[in-house]
């Protein structure tokens, strides 16, 4: 029993954080917005209105292309998608089917500490329906066209994923990739970043028949969602039954997936070109330049964290936070050394994590905590006190302002040292003698008694190294 | 004659939103099946070496910055067609 092994393939609707709508020049940012307050003829459908295309929706898309090492069609071009719901004022959706602006790729996942390449098929534009609401007890539905419009871009895997662990990392990749390249917001309570979830189970190579696991929004329930629906697959199979395909939703509270029938099955949607959208020719040049403004692509980073022997929590943290990361990237290229930038990554997974808890507006940058970091190197301050003056680097200041500013550099200079430690051993008679006849614990009264007198802003390490041998002299 | 079976019909109705009477039906499923036979006329038309063409006009590229333009039109006159409203929203029959 159980050699049953799953197949899933993911569907993304990844919401595009342009300006305006995919084909009109509303807002496309409706948070707090009344409803139906960015709307416009265009995007409620009225009579002889035409669409006009979003160049920063094709831009974003040449991006993506980019972080999903895929091709740019030099062609693409829009189709209707046919269908009648109240979310949807035209009776269509213009999306891309016949000549999809993203084909043939592939997404890095890392499992069990190595890196799987998961195909990506092809990702395509098009746009969002409206928000419905049903009122509980009521017997209508409410309608904002808000949304109506919104750019998405879907993105579908090849069904390559073969355990539920693999699916979440697909999941955070793919996150990682829309929201470090700025295409999306990521706000995933706001339905920025939802999908589909492929899922079959077989005891051979053949697939079986499968089920869709539509609309989840949060990769825990994307985890949840995914075992329940094999073990259930599973059992069904097990007990002789046959697997129906179907739409299947997810119930977070029951914790269970249920069945949604649908009316109209997918060969429905009568697509056929969009008449009103003339095609999209990009050329290679213009590519180019568009995937030159990509600073720094996710999975570089994962691989050169993977290097510096950070933990898979600690790469997730970073590659979460696409400011960070560039603030890592400058700070590399300032510091070059492995065993700093290694130093750099510390401070930005730990200290820098709690200060941002209550900084929502830090503005450290790259060179400045390079800069933290070679002061301490160079021994002109201790890590003690680079950590006490870090929140303020984090809130702007340069390090070493700081430093000058609070008096904090360290005595390194040796004859100034060595006039305390001389005087410190005069005055204290007994521990002398106690370190003469071999009792080495006594050194560290002696260092403590210099930090005293120096405020800590001694080097200790030089300290140690005048101690040991002032003492024996 | 490829003729349509009127179950076929009526599906096609429902997917188009249309109601139609059993007389309807019957004259549906006659037009319709002869539409598909100059469908099938045309099919059998060798292509060979023709470019598929869904557009006429010649033009491509035709797309606009991303920037927000606020409609001049007021909300509240755009919304004035729809059946009926409550709060803001599109009041619909019940879908869920």
């Amino acid at each position: 029993m159980s050699t049953y092994k799953p197949t899933i393939g993911i569907e993304i609707h990844a919401q595009l954080a342009t300006n305006s709508k995919m084909f009109c020049g509303c807002n496309n940012d409706s948070r707090g917005a009344l409803p139906n307050t960015n709307i416009c003829p265009v995007c409620l459908a009225l009579p002889g209105t035409l669409p006009v295309i979003n160049k920063g929706a094709i831009d974003m898309a040449i991006k993506l292309a980019k972080g999903f090492n895929a091709e740019v069609a030099r062609t693409t071009s829009f189709d209707r998608k046919n269908y009648f719901y109240p979310d949807s004022p035209k009776g269509y959706q213009i999306t891309q089917m016949d000549q999809p602006i993203i084909k043939n790729g592939y997404v890095e996942i890392l499992v069990g500490g190595e890196f799987k390449k998961i195909g990506i098929h092809h990702a395509h534009l098009e746009e969002d329906a409206g928000k419905l609401t049903h009122p509980d007890g009521a017997d209508y539905s409410l309608v904002d066209f808000n949304r109506a419009g919104t750019p998405l871009t879907e993105i579908v895997s090849e069904p390559e994923i073969k355990s539920t662990e693999q699916a979440k990392r697909y999941l955070q990749e793919v996150y990682n990739i829309v929201t470090s390249l700025g295409v999306c917001n990521g706000d995933m309570e706001h339905g920025n970043f939802k999908f589909d979830l492929n899922v079959s189970v077989s005891t051979d190579s053949t697939l079986g028949t499968r089920t869709e696991l539509k609309n989840l929004n949060s990769f825990r329930n994307a985890e949840r969602a995914l075992n329940y629906e094999i073990a259930r697959q599973i059992e069904v199979l097990e007990s002789g039954g046959a697997i129906e395909q179907e739409t299947r939703g997810w119930n977070d509270t029951k914790a269970v997936t249920f069945s949604q029938r649908s009316k109209e099955q997918a060969n429905d949607y009568r697509y056929f070109p969009e008449p009103d959208l003339p095609p999209i020719t990009l050329s290679q040049s213009y590519i180019d330049q568009i995937q030159s403004q990509i600073a720094v692509l996710p999975i570089d980073v994962r691989k050169e964290l993977v290097q510096l022997n950070l933990n898979a929590d600690e790469q997730d943290l970073l590659l979460a936070q696409p400011k960070t990361i560039l603030i890592f990237k400058d700070a590399e290229q300032a510091l070059k050394k492995p065993e700093l930038i290694k130093k750099a990554v510390n401070w930005l997974v730990g200290d820098y994590q709690s200060i941002l808890a209550s900084n929502k507006k830090p503005l450290l940058t790259g060179q400045h905590l390079a800069e933290l970091i070679e002061l301490v190197e160079n021994g002109d301050i201790s890590s003690k006190i680079a950590k006490s003056i870090f929140a303020d680097i984090v809130a702007g200041d340069r390090p070493s302002d700081i430093v000058a500013q609070k008096g904090l550099k360290q005595v390194s200079d040796d004859t100034e040292l060595e006039g305390i430690i001389k005087k410190i051993i005069l005055d204290n008679p007994k521990p002398v003698d106690d370190y003469r006849s071999g009792n080495a614990r006594v050194l560290g009264f002696f260092v403590g008694e210099v930090m005293k007198q120096t405020k800590g802003q001694a080097n200790p390490s030089k300290v140690n190294q005048l101690m040991i041998k002032l003492l024996k002299e | 004659m490829a003729k349509l079976s009127l179950d076929e019909i009526q599906k096609v109705a429902l997917l188009a939103r249309i109601e139609l009477t059993d007389a309807e039906l019957a004259v549906a499923s006659t037009e319709i099946s002869s539409i598909l036979d100059f469908v099938d006329t045309i099919q059998n038309t060798d292509t060979t070496g023709v470019e598929p063409t869904s557009q006429v006009t010649g033009l491509t590229d035709v797309w606009r910055e991303d920037l927000v333009e606020k409609c001049a039109i007021a909300p509240k006159l755009l919304l004035a067609s729809a059946p009926e409203l409550q709060d803001g929203y599109i009041k619909v029959k019940k879908v869920l």
